[in-house]
This record gives C-alpha cells, structure tokens and sequence, in this order.
C-alpha cells in the first residue's frame, strides 16, 4: 500500500488521501466529494456542513449504543456552544449507527424540532441536505476504514450563506419532500435539494455501476467483479443494514 | 467480508481481505468494497427519508420478501 497524504497547490486547505492501488476515479469522487463540503451548502453554511461529518464520526466512534440513546439526551456528550442544533445531532448518530430503526414517527419528532429550533431556514428541506451529506461520507469513511486507509481530512470551512435554493417540491411517497422526475425512488429521495443530490451521484456511480447502468446495462462492469457478483455484496450490505428498499 | 465488516473484529475484517486478495485479486476485493460503501450510502439515503418501493418492484419482490422476512424490518415501508 503507498498510501501518503497529498496537499494540492491550487488549494492547500483541501488536502486529499493518494493511493496508487485504488482507481482514480474512486479517489477524485471521495476528494470531490469532501473538499465541496467546506462550501456553504443549501441550507447549511460550509461550517455546519463539516460539523455534521465531524458528528457522523464521532457517531461512529459510539456504534455499540442503542438507538434510543439520542446523543442530546445523554448528559456531557453535546458540549457547549456545539455549532449544529441538538436534533441535527441526534439525527446525525441515528442515521450513522442505526439507520435501519428509523420511522416516520422518529422523522417527524425530528422535523417538529427542527421547525421548532430554525427561524431561518427550511427543516425538511435542512434534514435532506443533512441526509445528503451523512450518509456519502459514510460510504467514503467506511471505505477508508476497512481498506485500512487515513480518512479524508475536512476542509477548512468557507465563508458564506447558503443559497436556500428551494425548486417546487413536496411530500409525495418519500417522508422527505421530492420534486417531480422520473428514475428510482432512491434517487428521487434528495431531489428537494438538487446539489446536494448531484454531489451524491459520483460518489455511487465509482463505488457502484454508473447511473445509467444502473438498470440500462445488467452486464456492466469493470472486470474486476461480475455485475451478478456486485449484486451480491449490494444486498448482503443492504440485509446487513436491514433496509427494506 | 461484508458480515466480517459489519461484525466489526478488525482481525477477522484482514483475514477476508487476504482471501479475497487470493481469490479473485486486490481490484476485485477494493471493488467489493466500494460496493459495500456504497450500500452504506444509498440504504442510509433510503431509510432517512422513507424511500418507498418502486412500483415495478412490489409485486415481483413479495415471495422474496416473505421468504427473507424483508417485510418484518423496522425499515419496512408498504
């Protein structure tokens, strides 16, 4: 393994994780993916946003509590002065280390909270680009992790409002709002908050098959596992996960 | 590997890594991996927002999931 921490010059507060093993495709999406978050995003400015990977670690530093352990519920395990509000965290940790217990009940105690906390931004809409930051940081941490790689380092945050864009879209199927488009209803999931659900799409498409295989080619693959064999560990994952979709 | 991953023993994690790097190579293993991360992604992108099944995947999935017990998961959504 040749595993070394690069800085590029173009922006040395973005450093990026180099191994000569792995595809650079999967290395561009990850280094993509973890420098745009110091960006103000939608609805969270570039500061939250790198709070939220910073709670989905230290989640997973606590995976063996139980769901209904809420980290705002636990004396000590939020400190003062904490840049996200307390149902954002708790949101964080229940997504990170249990995401297959949540329910339309949990959601909207969330979402009433939320709605509750935030006087200048949309809860619903938050809790999407929320998702949509946990849970591809998830999937670039985890690698890392298993590949017995550094994790990515956070960017510094960058200064600015979110752009509170906020397309037509309303609770349809999903718990979330979602616009109207056609595709999987997985893909539909982030579509309230279109970068957030464009910044999520490369990071599937070199870990997974690309989109437009998705379906639209059941032989692609890279030569590496047959796309019946990538099937396989897609739904050993998901039942070990015990997700339903 | 993947219920060596989820199991969490970093032991047990290294010994599946050496035989997959045995059997079907280090690319493949990286990109059995990948796909295990990316599941990580997209069942936490479906379960935090209620994805529901697709249409076309009710019907053709309901012996599969009755056989699985798909259908007693917290996570179920019919």
């Amino acid at each position: 393994m040749n595993t070394h921490v690069a800085h590029d010059q173009a922006a040395p507060a973005a450093p990026t994780i180099v191994d000569a093993d792995i595809r650079a495709d999967l290395q561009d999406a990850h280094a993509s993916f973890v420098e745009a978050l110091g960006d103000p995003g939608t609805w969270w400015t570039g500061a939250e946003r790198v709070a939220i990977v910073d709670e989905a670690r230290r989640a997973m530093e606590h995976a063996q509590r139980p769901p209904w352990e809420a980290p705002s519920t636990i004396t000590g395990m939020i400190g003062d002065g904490h840049p996200l509000p307390l149902w954002a965290i708790d949101a964080v940790w229940r997504i990170t280390n249990h995401p297959g217990t949540t329910t339309a009940d949990w959601y909207a105690s969330i979402i009433e909270q939320s709605d509750a906390d935030l006087t200048d931004r949309d809860g619903a809409r938050s809790y999407v680009e929320l998702v949509a930051v946990v849970a591809p940081m998830n999937a670039i941490d985890r690698f890392a992790d298993v590949m017995g790689l550094a994790r990515l380092p956070l960017p510094a945050p960058v200064a600015g409002a979110p752009s509170r864009h906020a397309p037509e879209s309303s609770v349809q199927r999903h718990w979330v709002p979602t616009v109207n488009m056609a595709g999987a209803n997985v893909f539909k999931a982030l579509s309230a908050v279109p970068a957030a659900s464009a910044a999520m799409r490369p990071v599937s498409a070199s870990h997974y098959v690309p989109e437009d295989a998705i379906v639209g080619d059941l032989t692609w693959c890279r030569d590496t596992l047959s796309r019946a064999q990538i099937e396989l560990v897609a739904a050993a994952t998901s039942m070990a996960n015990e997700c339903f979709y | 590997m993947v219920h060596a991953i989820t199991g969490g023993d970093l032991g047990v994690i290294d010994q599946h890594k050496a035989l997959m790097d045995d059997t079907i190579g280090v690319d493949a293993r990286t990109d059995a991996i990948a796909v295990y991360a990316n599941f990580s992604m997209m069942t936490r992108i479906a379960d935090a927002t209620g994805t529901p099944l697709d249409a076309g995947s009710t019907a053709i999935s309901e012996t599969l999931r009755a056989d699985l017990g798909l259908d007693d998961f917290i996570s179920s959504r019919m």
